[in-house]
């Protein structure tokens, strides 16, 4: 485990009867805000379930903050977890929530008080901190649950899938917060299947698919690794077919179908040199483009592309 | 793992002691959200109605000195003229009847339903609201939590069963000055057995609480395990003629339990239901211990399944 890791994984695999959750996962995951992408069933709940030590390996081992999550739950006094559940007890008010998980997490009756007031601020809560939560809307829920992991100031923060099911607005609050956490030196781990969402706010990936790790790094290494393939795209525009002659020409083309008389679907064995190119012969010609759009370019054609 | 191999483990990792903090966290808070509704805290109120009722019939009984003494006459067999014949043994046994009926027979009821209404949902609801999942990676161990969800427990009972009965022996003290010195052993001897009552029924109803989702499940269960039990030992009692089978009952093991508490000597003709002599602590407390260390076990396995460690 390197210096500026904060969980290290070796071997890492874990079984659920004859299914394989992950599968021989070894990676070092540096400090700052970590996403962990991957579609349904990638793996993503189950690698933070063993950072958190509520499963166990089946192989390998797994560090957190330099320690067994197993055998430390000392270790939890440096984390905060928010699990996918939507996990409070209703009948409490934000402040009596995160204030007795504060107690709860070793701190004394008072400076959980003053914890749990500073907490629901960092989530701008405070106008609902004596409410009763019946009622909550999810994005509300989700933020008390942060500031109930945020409660004793841990060094690491991990959420499960923490924007699934907010609207954008919720998302963008969620996404804010993240970004403020780690600008106070708050190492944040969650994970996502939304493309986009980890992209805006993390500074490191770790892509998963059916349990594999299929890849791990900055966003620009994941883009360099991702920014050369072949795809097809569809443009909808005036004089499809002077497009189809300039781009007839060029060897990276390999397929040009018309789609009745506005449309044109140009496959191509190098992304990079059609997306470079694209623009400059559109503006040569001067037809009014209507649409471009990748059919099938989604997440599992990016792991598609990965996995090759 | 084999049992060895773990003992090795722990020892390796020196397993740090629980967190207090926690434990009292979870006791406070899970005990006051037990609390809420008319129905809990009107039981907490109604059941102290009892003590006031027989402190009130106390205070008239002791107006006239030959009512007293024709109790304790009646209780003793003897034929004592005033109160300052009495020797203070009668005195302490007089009162540890009192405590024994108000402790077991009347406050015992209230205690039964609150156990059912204070603990049924404790676990049961944590887990069917998915509410468990706030104690997990937290520095939480799962005796924390169970020692915590015992306190939300155990606290509602200790007033249901103490707080009347003392309220009660201290009035006989007051009244009958007399009997204040020697009974002054009785009073930790009720906190003693209001602890052990408590506690008992906290962790019976705390491990059939982790069997379901359900805490109306719970609750009926643990109808079912009192009164079936007290239905089995009456009937079998009733048949055989012998009075052994009252160690079926579980309200019957815990009264001789609690009279061992209290060092009981009963007086034979008392007109009040006492543990038979033909069953001894050392088989009650074999019984009640193993339904407790089922309890515990069954609690204990079904946190460490919902993943506290």
């Amino acid at each position: 485990m390197s210096e500026e890791s904060i969980i290290s994984a070796v071997g890492l695999s874990r079984s659920y009867g004859r299914v394989m959750g992950l599968t021989d996962l070894t990676v070092d995951i540096p400090t700052g805000v970590i996403g962990l992408l991957g579609p349904n069933g990638a793996g993503k709940s189950t690698l933070l379930r063993l950072m958190t030590g509520m499963i166990k390996p089946s192989l390998g081992t797994i560090r957190v903050l330099g320690q067994d999550p197993l055998s430390s739950p000392d270790l939890f006094r440096s984390m905060g977890f928010v699990s996918e559940d939507d996990a409070l007890y209703e009948s409490m008010t934000p402040h009596e929530m995160v204030s007795f998980l504060g107690r709860a997490s070793g701190l004394s009756k008072s400076d959980a008080r003053e914890a749990a007031h500073e907490s629901i601020q960092k989530v701008s809560l405070e106008a609902v901190t004596n409410r009763r939560m019946r009622g909550f809307s999810k994005g509300m829920r989700q933020r008390v649950r942060i500031a109930a992991a945020l409660v004793h100031e841990p060094r690491l923060l991990l959420l499960d899938e923490p924007m699934t099911g907010l609207d954008p607005v919720a998302r963008r609050d969620i996404v804010s917060l993240i970004e403020r956490l780690a600008a106070e030196g708050v190492s944040v781990v969650f994970s996502s299947h939304i493309l986009h969402e980890v992209e805006a706010v993390a500074n490191h990936v770790v892509m998963l698919h059916r349990g594999l790790l299929l890849a791990h790094g900055s966003i620009q290494h994941i883009r360099d690794c991702l920014s050369d393939y072949a795809f097809t795209l569809e443009i909808r525009m005036d004089r499809p077919r002077e497009l189809a002659a300039r781009l007839a020409r060029e060897a990276y083309v390999t397929s040009l179908v018309f789609e009745g008389e506005d449309g044109i679907r140009v496959g191509t064995s190098s992304s990079k040199q059609l997306v470079t190119a694209l623009p400059t012969v559109l503006l040569e010609i001067g037809a009014p483009v209507r649409e471009i759009a990748c059919p099938g370019e989604n997440l599992e054609a990016l792991f598609g592309r990965l996995l090759k | 793992m084999p049992i060895l191999e773990q003992v090795y483990r722990r020892l390796d990792h020196h397993e740090p002691a629980s967190s207090w903090r926690a434990v009292w966290a979870i006791g406070d808070q899970c005990g006051a959200m037990a609390l809420k509704g008319w129905f809990p805290k009107g039981w907490l109120a109604v059941s102290q109605i009892p003590g006031l009722v027989v402190a009130v019939i106390i205070y008239v009984m002791t107006r006239n000195e030959s009512t007293v003494l024709e109790v304790v006459n009646g209780m003793a067999r003897t034929g004592y003229q005033s109160f300052n014949d009495v020797p203070g043994e009668t005195w302490y046994r007089v009162a540890s009847n009192l405590v024994y009926a108000m402790i077991t027979i009347v406050q015992g009821w209230f205690a039964t339903v609150g156990t059912a209404i204070y603990g049924a949902r404790q676990v049961a609801d944590d887990l069917r609201t998915s509410a468990f999942e706030v104690y997990v990676a937290r520095p939480i161990w799962s005796r924390d939590y169970v020692i915590g969800k015992l306190i939300a427990v155990v606290k509602p009972l200790l007033f249901i069963l103490i707080v009347p009965t003392g309220f009660c022996l201290l009035a006989a003290n007051l009244f009958v000055p007399a009997s204040a010195g020697p009974c002054l052993k009785l009073y930790p001897i009720l906190i003693a057995a209001g602890i052990a009552y408590a506690t008992l029924n906290a962790i019976v109803i705390l491990g059939i609480s982790s069997l379901g989702k359900s805490s109306r499940y719970a609750t009926i269960t643990w109808f079912v395990l009192y009164f079936l039990t007290m239905a089995v030992s009456v009937i079998l009692t009733q048949s055989t003629g012998d009075s052994v089978w009252e160690i079926v009952s579980y309200r019957a093991n815990l009264q001789v339990i609690l009279a061992s508490f209290l060092r009981l000597n009963p007086f034979e003709n008392l007109d009040l239901e006492f543990p038979s002599p033909d069953h001894s602590l050392a088989s009650s407390a074999l019984i009640i211990g193993c339904l407790a260390a089922l309890s515990l076990f069954l609690v204990l396995r079904r946190v460490r399944s919902g993943r506290l460690p």
